[in-house]
């Protein structure tokens, strides 16, 4: 058995798939965020993957996966900020408890 | 070499996602982390696997180490001893999250399997093919970063500039978002 493309998206898919279980089924809002961060990976190995398979020449897949990171990485920050900002009103990271936008 | 390739494959898999379900179904939110730990070193174990030896490195900087450093400390500042008890939410929605999870994962695998094996049979439909000697040769020499660099100073510019000032505004939403509040408090 030879290791191809199929496999890497495969293992993606699964990641994915868990990254969205989590985002539904938690009830803590870091834990929301750790989903999340499980889904952007699995997104880049999917770039990582089509980029070796493809054109590992130009790497473009390797540069989308790099911009990827960095809008991770302000996007953990953002929520983070927001959740402690929240927190300080609330004084719980429960997430049944921010309703009040529903009204 | 291909035994060894799978072989390394299998175990990163196995590791990535027994640890991405531990970080998931955990009851401690710390412990959780440290599980997301090592899916994040496994998984650059994955993008070695795939020639990205760049991409690996700071995959380990930004994800490993920073990304945890800021729930580590977040968790510190929100979390007291009670919220173990969030552990999954036993509503109808748990039930949705397994019937959606699951269903886009039956569609996901039956395209990949599908779809992809056809493209690997004709592969002038779409270009798949494992990299050429030339290039590991290449990589074996200097590796991707002259590659990224060149791509990103080129043909990749634009975005990279609209990036940084999404950083900027990050660094002063962050700190504006997370100071107005404490200020607040302590005011009353």
């Amino acid at each position: 058995m030879e290791l191809g493309l199929v496999h890497y998206l495969i293992l993606a898919a699964i990641l994915f798939c868990i990254g969205i279980l989590g985002v539904i089924i938690s009830r803590n809002i870091i834990k929301i965020l750790i989903s999340i961060e499980i889904m952007l990976n699995a997104v880049n190995i999917n770039f990582a993957a089509f980029a070796n398979f493809g054109d590992l020449d130009e790497a473009k897949g390797q540069v989308f996966a790099i911009f990827i990171m960095a809008v991770a990485a302000a996007e953990i920050a953002l929520g983070l900020a927001i959740l402690i900002a929240c927190y300080n009103n609330r004084h719980s990271v429960d997430i049944e408890d921010y309703t009040s936008l529903k009204g | 070499m291909e035994v060894l390739q799978l072989l390394f494959f299998g175990m990163f898999a196995l590791v990535i996602v027994i640890s991405a379900l531990g970080a998931i179904f955990c009851r401690n939110i710390v412990h959780s982390i440290v599980s997301l730990v090592i899916t994040f070193l496994s998984i650059s174990g994955i993008f070695i696997l795939l020639n990205a030896d760049f991409l690996a490195i700071t995959q380990i900087i930004i994800y490993a180490v920073g990304i945890t450093i800021l729930l580590i400390f977040s968790v510190m500042f929100t979390t007291t001893k009670d919220d173990n008890k969030l552990w999954l939410a036993f509503a109808p929605r748990t039930l949705l999250a397994f019937v959606v999870a699951g269903s886009l994962f039956i569609l996901l695998i039956f395209n990949i399997t599908n779809k992809f094996t056809d493209f690997n049979k004709n592969p002038e439909s779409f270009i798949i093919k494992a990299p050429k000697e030339s290039t590991i040769e290449l990589l074996k020499e200097q590796g991707t970063t002259p590659i990224i660099g060149k791509q990103l100073l080129t043909k990749y510019v634009l975005p990279f500039e609209v990036l940084s000032i999404l950083l900027l505004g990050v660094i002063i939403g962050a700190a504006v978002i997370a100071k107005k509040e404490n200020n607040n408090s302590q005011e009353r």
